[in-house]
């Protein structure tokens, strides 16, 4: 067993911005007001666009790898493909650090289409640590930063706190912690804690990069939206924690409901001043193991995977199905609800001339759409879109972006199968759709990644 | 030993008829893709070997490296201090608005150009869409862009109010006399071919075309020994020939200019998609995106329906040459319109359906056809 020695050092202030495509243009504009961006892996996986341009991008700003649906948690492993990707990426994006959640994002191979918390117990410890063993052979190359979440709901099982519990996990697989500090808002004030004592309930030392974001109040329950202005609690918190971990890259969040991109200008330069005042951090220092297969404080034969297993799949039925099984009622039904919103997010990404045209509308009619349909198992989003994309293929003013959208989504991927799932399409692909008065086609590659080619046709007679 | 013995091998050795033909002919194809493929790529590593300020922009700036295990990651230089003299044209430099145009000469010449101007001048508002079909009203602005301004001269030249195909041929005018400064602006930038490239290129079609020559030279030699006819393979011969210095007239792309148009393209993704689908009108950003992707998407796009009739290629046809000279009131007889800061400014009119037609087509001194006024 081969043990090398992991050595992150991080100092001076940096401010970067999660980088979205409504972003694009005013970051271009203003390239100064941000030192580094985050790119969502799973959004360049699925658009060859987004890759292209984060790979130009990169000659701008150092860019960092974030992902989310590695699935940490999963009592039954991470898929070894989506690790390998997340690697190649940080190779090709010459990423400082690579992030993921500690969540779960599937059980049992059906996408729970959300971050969705842990339980907080050593099991689960012990898990996180042997995927991030796994999930480090892919990225040897690169620093691996562990991001806390924000829960909807918490596990029955508890036994410790949230606080001791990334101290665990970070003792367990060596790996810094990404701090999201309004996440740590949100669970503190969900849970009735005072922030700043579950803040600094965290392995403050092992903090390698800040993430905040706005949030809401709704129903007496604080969401972490990414889609509001920060609040003051939020910077308040964040001032502590710089005030601890020192000066590390601080990362503003923004998913939805953008602003006058001044308002965003004046939230970067906030971060920036508040970073500076954070001491240079001092190396951090840990040790791990790269080749190991658990993490080095818990054994995995203290464990019983399949008790865990099978409470993850008690948790995805009551999330997925009707039941609530041993959960609080209302935080299934709260967790259900993000879940829905969710559903609709990723299927836009996969949607792009329908939304980009007319996205309220699409919106609307999408949301009534999913509401009504079962859930597939696997390839949620372009299923979902698939199915909007055909339902509105007849709308007036949609047709025609829609077939579009349908046309590229066939390209790349085969079916529905009878479970309403779709797969990726390996075999070469030719069609054609009539958009207005002309036919455009496609053509695809073999191979699941292979680019898909459009090009217009004649009119259509 | 006579020719013939010395060429006793394959393909020399080949029996009359048409094999050896058909084998030449194939080879004559294959030999002059590969011959071009070659130039090319021998052309693209002199050019890069000649560059070393233009290729030092595809560096990374920070981090230098993927830090690896053992390695401590100093990521202090985040804050990369802005150079002191941003460099034009360059990989990692964001395109200023009026990079803009040697953008566009870059990626199409005239006729890009030209899209690029019609594009800035609807979104800006100094060609705005009036009453009658195929009118646009010319407002024109005050600007220190010099090809903007030239453009606005021309644009003022042809009236108040012009039609679709005035515009377009004001804007084309504009393209063809401002090529040539953008073309320099390109070759400053290190986005052209330098003239060693072009030649180290032309070698390797040099000894590629003699190759495929030499061995019809060789076989012919030996069909003459025979006595064997070989006009036939004489008329290949000559096609190879006449196709070699056809290829070795053809200049490349420079390699740099194609990378830099590249990224250009890929670091504009969203932007482009923003302007497509309307939620982006500022003017330099439209501009962009049709200096990189043309105007042909730009127009799916409902928001720049209006557009459409300047972009309408079909409608137009280059007239007569006009001969561009700027004899403006406040600059001398022979400077350009954009010298001496002499930029119309401030007109402002609008058609009406009647006097339009009067007004804008009677002063068209180029004529590209069409009308003002339904």
């Amino acid at each position: 067993m081969q043990s090398k020695r992991w050595t992150l050092q991080v100092q001076g202030e940096a401010t970067g911005i999660g980088f979205r495509p409504e972003l694009a243009a005013d970051l271009l504009h203003d390239t100064a007001c941000v030192d580094l961006v985050e790119v969502v892996a799973e959004r360049l996986f699925s658009r060859r666009d987004a890759m292209r341009e984060a790979l130009a991008l990169r000659e701008i700003w150092p860019i960092a790898v974030h992902g989310v649906k590695l699935s940490l948690a999963s009592a039954t492993g991470i898929d070894d493909d989506r690790a390998a990707r997340l690697g190649r990426l940080a190779r090709e994006l010459r990423a400082p650090f690579v992030t993921e959640h500690v969540a779960l994002t599937e059980v049992g191979g059906r996408e729970l289409g959300h971050l969705t918390a842990v339980p907080f117990h050593r099991q689960a410890v012990a898990t996180v640590g042997r995927n991030v063993a796994r999930a480090r052979r892919f990225l040897p190359d690169v620093p691996f930063l562990l991001e806390n979440v924000a829960w909807t709901l918490r596990w029955p099982s508890d036994e410790m706190t949230e606080g001791q519990f990334h101290t665990e996990i970070v003792r367990a697989t060596g790996c810094p912690l990404l701090l999201d500090v309004a996440n740590v808002y949100a669970n503190a004030r969900n849970s009735g804690v005072d922030p700043r004592v579950l803040l600094e309930s965290y392995p403050l030392d092992a903090v390698a990069m800040i993430h905040v974001a706005g949030g809401r109040l709704d129903d007496g329950f604080w969401f972490d939206t990414h889609a509001h202005d920060l609040s003051a609690e939020v910077l308040e918190l964040l001032a502590i924690a710089i005030a601890h971990c020192g000066a590390v890259p601080v990362v503003l969040e923004r998913d939805d409901d953008f602003p006058e991109f001044a308002q965003t200008r004046r939230e970067l330069e906030t971060l920036r001043s508040m970073a500076r005042k954070g001491l240079p951090k001092t190396p951090m220092v840990t040790d791990m193991d790269t080749d190991a297969q658990a993490p080095p404080s818990i054994r995995t034969d203290e464990t019983s995977p399949g008790s865990e297993f099978a409470e993850q799949q008690a948790m995805a039925e009551a999330l997925l199905g009707d039941e609530v099984g041993s959960f609080e009622a209302r935080a299934i039904r709260r967790t259900r609800a993000v879940l829905r919103k969710k559903r609709l997010e990723d299927a836009r990404a996969f949607l792009p001339r329908l939304f980009g045209a007319c996205g309220d509308r699409v919106e609307q009619l999408a949301r009534t759409m999913l509401g009504e349909a079962p859930r597939p198992g696997r390839h949620v989003a372009p299923s979902d879109a698939l199915r909007i994309a055909d339902a509105l293929t007849d709308e007036p003013g949609l047709g025609d972006d829609a077939r579009w959208d349908r046309l590229l989504l066939r390209a790349r991927f085969r079916g529905p199968d009878a479970r309403g799932e779709l797969r990726s399409r390996a075999a070469p692909y030719v069609a054609r759709e009539r958009i207005g008065a002309r036919t455009l086609w496609v053509w695809k590659g073999p191979g699941t990644a292979a680019k898909v080619h459009t090009w217009w046709g004649g009119s259509a007679t | 030993m006579t020719p013939v013995d010395l060429l006793e091998f394959f393909p020399f050795d080949i029996a009359d008829g048409p094999t050896f033909l058909a084998l030449y002919f194939v080879l004559s194809v294959v030999g002059l893709v590969a011959t071009a493929l070659l130039a090319r790529a021998r052309g693209d590593a002199v050019e890069l070997r000649l560059a070393p300020v233009a290729s030092s922009a595809l560096e990374p700036t920070a981090p230098s490296a993927v830090p690896s295990i053992g390695d401590v990651v100093d990521v202090v230089g985040y804050r990369v201090a802005p150079a002191e003299v941003r460099r034009r044209l360059a990989i990692g430099s964001v395109p200023a608005s009026d990079e803009n145009w040697a953008i566009a000469w870059m990626r199409g010449g005239v006729a890009s150009l030209t899209d690029a101007l019609l594009a800035h001048a609807v979104a800006e508002g100094v060609l705005v869409p009036s009453d009658a079909p195929k009118d646009f009203d010319v407002v024109v602005r005050p600007t220190k862009d010099r090809v903007l301004s030239y453009f606005h001269v021309m644009l003022a030249t042809a009236g108040s109010c012009v039609s679709a195909t005035r515009a377009r041929q004001a804007a084309y005018e504009t393209a063809t006399a401002v090529g040539p400064e953008l073309a320099a602006e390109a070759r400053a930038a290190g986005l052209e071919r330098p003239s060693a490239a072009h030649a180290a290129s032309r070698r390797v079609v040099l000894v590629g075309g003699a190759l495929l020559l030499g061995i019809g030279v060789l076989r012919a030699v030996r069909g003459v020994a025979l006595d064997h006819p070989i006009g036939y393979l004489v008329g290949l011969m000559l096609l190879d020939a006449i196709a070699t210095m056809a290829l070795g007239m053809v200049s490349s792309a420079s390699v740099m200019r194609r990378r830099y148009l590249e990224w250009v393209d890929a670091s504009t993704v969203s932007l482009r998609a923003d302007v497509r689908s309307g939620r982006r009108t500022i003017p330099s950003e439209v501009t962009l995106a049709v200096a990189v992707e043309g105007a042909v998407r730009l127009l799916s796009s409902p928001m720049f329906a209006p557009m459409a009739d300047v972009f309408d290629a079909s409608s137009y046809r280059p007239a007569e040459r006009r001969v561009v000279t700027w004899s403006g009131s406040s600059s001398s007889s022979n400077d350009p319109p954009w010298g001496g800061g002499s930029s119309s400014g401030g007109s402002s009119s609008s058609c009406s359906s009647s006097s339009s037609s009067s007004s804008s087509c009677s002063s068209s001194s180029g004529g590209g056809g069409g009308g003002c006024g339904g």
